[in-house]
């Protein structure tokens, strides 16, 4: 009986052992970004930034601390195949170490490749049992080797910077974050579409540098026809209602949004038609809202905004499909270069309406654009209709909703309710002191 | 000696002179939520999501009802024909012949469910943490540890059932929150827009799942009391569609029907993008690969245990310890069945095999409790007595 206990207990240490899984944690070459671009000979070019532990340890950065002399704590390698799998491949042929994607954070496609469609990136990933669902997508406006052999001050590794940039997104953009698994819910929801945000290579000012400057003159030319300030998506400088950066941490900047229809790129929303979405999806809390002077009175206000709340109402009139969308908005007065510090009730009023009519454009210039130039229903005003009026969806809307999206009548509602930041209708620190 | 070998084994004939084990409520409550619950959690999430579309976790809910008409079978079963496994009951109730022959195809669908748990944590493990060991590996060791614990028999495998139950409870407790920031209600709805097909559909798969806590038939002579196997059953019952199903309508909200029928292991995969316990956890997948682990292993030593008890009672024997070996191994053998890639597995066996093997079971149970009641069997002599009613051979414990 013993011997037998024996044989099973040494039978189950050998095999739960693993010795066919073994892996040491120093025998494996941790990817932390992974680049997708087209290659030069074959379709797909895959950049993996592996970090490079020994370099890393004890705070060293670039400069190469720890003593380790200034080779970056990070090594790029450039592979090229006919799919993404083949091209790892190749780069696991490259390396002395397992190539893992355990630590993957961020996986940055390159404009021509969304076009052409990520489902082949999504299908790796996914299939790829290391990578998390956590890991961040985003498209970017140059080739995405480009951006990860960037120098960063505060982060050792680009793809680090990168990642941390792109999970701030829901806070200073007021967009959802934009991890694989997201990503994915929205190619599989009828009536939706997905969206990446978009990463930029700038310079200290925030000027984005991923363009000839005649590109981004030419692009800006036409930012400002469509009514909207340059710049925030590409566009080549600052947007004109934000401040403008001096010296920034690192030259990596997330700005506007990659509109896709099903897995393919079909657009870019610049940073403040981006903004429009924002306001639709009723997150943009913590944002801030600049009045112009002409709209405040007295000089531009900034609205620091605390809540929004926003409500789609899909309807068929007679059969032929409406949308409502029904926004509320409380926000703070945080800033009002105004002669007059006093918030009365007249003037709150005005800024109301002011900052609702500024809402209410930004809206619709993104819905405009969504609806005539790129037929991609983002918003999610589909996914309303099919709860709503699902067997209309299935035996009608559904099937032909990229051209009733495009011509679908959008009734929008923006209540906006503003307060003083502070206890009184007084600013502490204003003349009347 | 063999009398005391035996009633380690719980191998004992009770009502014949041999002591036989006993589980409380709580150790019967917490071995019932391990006979399904591991698999279920697991596997059912993608095919139920599959057959029901947005409505799969009402199909969920409403296979729950089976729970109770299986309940309240088991314990009007061991009200009828007391303290004995369901094996000596259908040979009293139905006879020698027929009696081994229902028995038998009990024991029949109980190897095709424990063949296919043995497979299924193979595959898990393999998927999640060992993905170039051979299966045949995994599916040694998982029915290896089973023949360990059906070895040292029916208490042990009872008491690991309690330690297990009480982990995955904790478990969830700390995982449930993380869904939090990606549930989304929306994605729950709408409901029977398709009518009430994918419902039903999803309910019948389902049913496959929960209603095995009918297996408990097979260790019904180590309850106290009939009402103690009924509680059991329904509390098991009720616990395992409960975090079943808070588990599904999560990972739909989360995730959306689509992709839960994407995947293999839904729950998994939608607790791979949990970032609430960054950077705290980065892999809380594993918290329920360890999980599973802990109630997939008493799952298994269960299984491995009723069936030896079935075998050896169906061959006559008293002591069901020398048979947990061949049937860890016939086990061993039978998991290796079937297609290699896990679709086919999932496709083929969740979707049809489970369910078909369940309601066998039930019907036999059925049948053996309505042939019991139309003409019922003479009651077993009294526990603890010798056949000749001299005195008590042993103690319960």
């Amino acid at each position: 009986m013993r011997v037998l206990l024996g044989l099973v207990a040494g039978a189950l240490l050998v095999a739960c052992g693993g010795c066919w899984d073994r892996l040491e944690p120093d025998r494996l070459a941790s990817v932390i970004a992974l680049g997708l671009d087209r290659g030069e000979h074959l379709p797909v070019r895959v950049t993996a930034q592996l970090s490079i532990p020994r370099l890393l340890a004890g705070g060293g950065g670039r400069d190469g601390g720890g003593g380790q002399g200034p080779q970056p704590p990070f090594d790029n390698r450039v592979a090229e195949g006919r799919g993404v799998f083949e091209a790892m491949r190749v780069l696991q042929e490259q390396s002395s170490r397992v190539i893992h994607l355990g630590h993957l954070q961020v996986v940055v496609v390159s404009e021509q490749v969304a076009r052409t469609g990520l489902a082949p990136l999504l299908d790796y990933l996914t299939s790829e049992r290391e990578a998390r669902r956590v890991v961040e997508m985003a498209v970017s406006s140059c080739p995405p080797r480009d951006l990860l052999d960037v120098p960063t001050k505060l982060e050792s590794l680009p793809g680090t910077a990168i990642a941390e940039r792109l999970r701030q997104v829901p806070t200073t953009m007021g967009l959802p974050e934009s991890s694989i698994i997201r990503f994915l819910n929205a190619l599989h929801d009828e009536g939706i579409e997905p969206f990446l945000p978009v990463v930029h290579r700038v310079d200290a000012t925030g000027e984005i540098v991923d363009r000839p400057p005649e590109a981004r003159e030419e692009r800006g030319r036409k930012a400002q026809d469509r009514g909207g300030p340059e710049g925030g998506g590409g566009q080549g400088r600052p947007a004109a209602d934000r401040g403008v950066a001096q010296g920034g941490d690192d030259v990596i900047r997330v700005a506007g949004v990659a509109v896709f229809k099903d897995d393919r790129m079909v657009g870019t929303l610049n940073e403040l038609e981006a903004r429009g979405l924002a306001w639709l999806m009723g997150r943009l809390e913590r944002g801030i809202l600049v009045i112009p002077a002409d709209l405040a009175g007295g000089g531009p206000a900034l609205l620091y905004v605390r809540r929004v709340e926003a409500k789609f109402e899909p309807r068929l009139d007679g059969g032929r499909p409406t949308m409502q969308v029904r926004l509320k908005v409380r926000a703070d007065v945080a800033e009002w270069l105004a002669p007059t510090y006093d918030l009365t009730t007249a003037e709150a009023d005005r800024l109301e309406q002011a900052a609702a009519r500024v809402i209410a454009d930004e809206i619709m210039a993104t819905v405009r654009r969504l609806q005539k130039e790129f037929h991609s229903d983002v918003c999610g005003f589909g996914w309303t209709f099919y709860r709503r009026y699902p067997r209309v969806w299935r035996q009608d809307l559904g099937p032909r909703w990229d051209r009733v999206f495009a011509d679908l009548p959008v009734q929008l509602q923006v209540k906006v309710h503003v307060a003083s930041a502070f206890f009184g209708w007084r600013s502490p620190g204003g003349p009347w002191r | 000696m063999r009398a005391a070998r035996a009633e380690r084994a719980g191998g004992g004939v009770p009502g014949r002179g041999q002591p036989r084990p006993q589980i409380s409520l709580s150790e019967g409550t917490a071995l019932g939520t391990c006979l399904a619950w591991p698999v279920a959690v697991l596997y059912l999430p993608a095919v139920v999501a599959a057959e029901g579309r947005e409505d799969g976790w009402l199909g969920m809910l409403l296979a729950g009802l089976v729970l109770i008409p299986v309940g309240l079978l088991l314990g009007a079963l061991a009200h009828r024909v007391p303290r004995l496994g369901l094996v000596d009951q259908a040979t009293l109730a139905l006879g020698k012949a027929l009696g081994r022959v229902v028995a038998a195809v009990f024991v029949l669908g109980t190897s095709v469910l424990a063949a296919y748990a043995v497979r299924a944590g193979a595959e898990m493990v393999r998927l999640l943490m060992l993905p170039r060991t051979p299966p045949w590996v995994i599916s040694l060791v998982i029915a290896l540890q089973g023949a360990v614990g059906a070895w040292f028999g029916l208490e042990v495998v009872a008491r690991a059932a309690v330690m297990a139950f009480l982990s995955v409870g904790a478990l969830l407790l700390v995982l449930i929150p993380g869904f939090i920031p990606m549930f989304d209600a929306r994605r729950l709805f709408p409901v029977l827009s398709y009518g009430p097909g994918p419902l039903l559909r999803s309910a019948a798969v389902s049913a496959g799942f929960w209603g095995q806590v009918v297996l408990l038939a097979m260790s019904a002579e180590s309850f106290r009391t009939p009402a103690e196997l009924r509680a059991s059953a329904l509390r098991a019952g009720a616990a395992s569609l409960a975090t079943g199903w808070l588990l599904f309508v999560l990972a739909q909200g989360s995730a959306g029907w689509y992709g839960v029928s994407e995947f293999a292991m839904p729950n998994v995969e939608v607790m791979r993008a949990v970032r609430f316990y960054l950077p705290l956890f980065e892999r809380v997948d594993v918290l329920v690969v360890t999980g599973w682990t802990a109630m997939g292993f008493v799952q298994v030593a269960w299984l491995v245990w009723a069936l030896a008890r079935g075998v050896s009672r169906l061959a006559g024997a008293v002591d069901s310890r020398p048979f947990v070996v061949p049937v860890a191994a016939a086990l061993w053998g039978a998991s290796l069945v079937g297609p290699e890639d896990l679709p086919g597995l999932l496709l083929r066996w969740t979707r049809v095999l489970v369910p078909l093997a369940t309601g066998v079971l039930v019907l036999t149970v059925a049948v053996v409790w309505l042939t019991a009641a139309v003409r019922p069997p003479a009651p077993p002599a009294p526990r603890g007595a010798r056949r000749d009613g001299t005195g008590a051979v042993g103690q319960d414990r």
